[in-house]
């Protein structure tokens, strides 16, 4: 019980540190460490292999994109702290959403919490095999209904990213008929101090 | 003892930590020595009797040298950067069984810091944390060649984590379970698993060397183009904890395919079991990174990501049907 408050608290500063960071990157940083403190509390709550999976697929491998993206993007600009806020009167907002949903949130655990005996659950449970049964036994049509979806979004942002750029369309497999190799144009692109970092071919 | 409490914990993480650097340092030696024989030199032979005392010359080396700081660095996730990375290495060494546990007299040794029911999980878990060292490592430099090479660094160990991954997950059908030590039972019960999995086997050597981003696969570092890649603006032992990070994954690895495929520690030919065997196993899988490194001319980095993507993850795909279809029609039982 002790170790489970130490982490929420843990989990709720990270959290608080995503929306207050000033540079994009350090806010991924902070969600990291969130995400990772969820992890260890789904620990304590007798669910491990959701914890694993947690750190193996949102820490280890979205977040991993979302730093790709924010680290080339924020590559050059160093936040200025003296900045004014772009959006005015966003804290005040926030704070209050979050009293809302944070008094929510406990009455809803209250009323759980008084039905619910935790020291009653199965032999094996959140364990992988009964983690298996569960996805693949009554979740199966949501578990594959969301695999459908997922797929859709990508052949989305295929179609969508490739429909409109020429310079997309070419096929990469054949670099040595192009004078210039991709490996060749990166480096090249890096040079140029008016393009920057990734500023890339366009 | 019951090997749980946390005292005794603390003093077998404290000893493998202590093992761990010490055969960082002599891998070090070895590497280099058997890198000489390869290309007719003598390797290092100048500090100590046949070049033995060379580790503690580049410690000293790398302790005393300057810790620069790029100026536009980030500073607190450069320092971050490379301490993140030996951590996540080391950890995840935490759950690798060096053999079964030993008694010395009443006294029981557990060969690893912990024995989780999911512990090849943990390993994976852990281990897809590293990226974040290499690619803040690259970030936090500000300079163009760290952050390009910790770019493809983190594309490469992304891209090459799922072909791992379906290696591993052929791995685990056959002996249906996620404990390391449960997997080595059923090989002992069995036959070694590469014998029916030896598409997963290759493919998980040809990833695990990527993983580490060791050549052929060290696009990341490629001094022709990048100068060091995401640790160009490392110098000292910041520059170190990523050396060291790198040689201990690659003892995580080996540790893992011989664990996975290679019997872990049942010896050959029905002989008995012991931390030797699996010892032998990891030195010989260790070789072969030192092997495939002096053979092969690093690849291009498109060759790579197309190799990763259109060739080892459709094996890995089609050897994980194959697989399946061998443990449903029977397989070892």
């Amino acid at each position: 019980m002790i170790s489970f408050a130490l982490i929420g608290a843990a989990a709720v500063a990270a959290a608080i540190g995503v929306v207050t960071a000033r540079h994009p990157v350090h806010s991924v940083l902070w969600l990291i460490v969130h995400l990772c403190s969820l992890a260890v509390l789904y620990m304590t709550l007798h669910a491990p292999f959701l914890g694993l999976v947690q750190v193996l697929l949102y820490a280890g491998a979205v977040m991993v994109l979302f730093l790709f993206v924010l680290g080339l993007l924020s590559a050059r600009t160093r936040p200025d702290p003296a900045e004014p806020e772009p959006l005015t009167g966003q804290l005040g907002w926030t704070i209050g959403a979050g009293v809302v949903i944070a008094a929510v949130l406990l009455l809803a655990a209250g009323a759980g919490a008084a039905g619910a005996n935790p020291h009653a659950l199965p032999a094996g449970f959140g364990g992988v095999s009964a983690f298996g049964q569960a996805l693949f036994g009554p979740y199966l049509l949501p578990f594959e209904a969301t695999a459908l979806a997922l797929l859709t979004a990508i052949v989305g942002v295929v179609a969508l990213s490739t429909g409109h750029d020429e310079a997309m369309r070419r096929p990469p497999t054949e670099p040595e008929a192009e004078p210039e190799g991709p490996a060749l144009d990166v480096s090249h692109a890096a040079m140029d101090p008016r393009r920057g970092v990734g500023g890339g071919r366009d | 003892m019951n090997g749980m409490s946390l005292g005794y914990v603390l003093v077998r993480s404290v000893i493998l930590i202590v093992l761990l650097m010490s055969a960082f340092a002599y891998f070090m030696v070895m590497e280099r020595k058997v890198i000489g024989y390869f290309q007719l030199r003598w390797g290092p032979v100048r500090v100590g009797p046949w070049g033995l005392l060379q580790p503690l010359a580049d410690a000293l080396k790398m302790l005393a040298k300057e810790d620069a700081q790029p100026l536009a660095a980030d500073g607190l996730v450069f320092h971050v950067a490379p301490a993140l990375t030996l951590f996540v290495a080391l950890a995840a060494f935490a759950v690798i069984p060096l053999g079964p546990a030993l008694h010395i007299g009443g006294f029981l040794l557990p060969l690893s810091i912990a024995n989780p029911s999911t512990g090849l999980l943990f390993v994976l878990a852990v281990a897809s944390l590293g990226v974040y060292g290499i690619s803040l490592g690259g970030w936090a430099s500000q300079s163009k060649y760290a952050l390009l090479g910790s770019l493809r660094a983190s594309a490469q160990m992304v891209s090459y984590e799922l072909a791992l991954g379906m290696a591993v997950i052929s791995a685990v059908v056959l002996g249906g379970s996620l404990s390391l030590p449960r997997l080595v039972a059923q090989q002992s019960l069995h036959t070694w698993a590469f014998i029916p999995d030896i598409l997963g086997f290759v493919i998980f050597v040809i990833c695990s060397v990527a993983e580490t981003n060791r050549a052929p696969f060290d696009l990341a570092e490629a001094e022709g183009e990048l100068v060091a890649g995401f640790h160009t603006e490392y110098s000292g032992f910041r520059f170190a904890s990523f050396v060291m990070a790198e040689y201990i994954n690659m003892f995580t690895l080996s540790a893992l395919g011989a664990l996975l495929f290679l019997g872990g520690w049942n010896g050959p030919f029905g002989l008995g079991p012991s931390v030797w065997w699996l010892l032998t196993k990891m030195a010989l899988y260790l070789f072969l990174f030192i092997w495939i490194r002096v053979t092969f001319p690093r690849i291009r980095y498109d060759r790579l990501m197309q190799f990763g993507w259109k060739v080892l993850v459709p094996i890995g795909f089609l050897n994980l049907i194959w697989i399946s279809v061998f443990v449903v029609g029977g397989g070892w039982r």
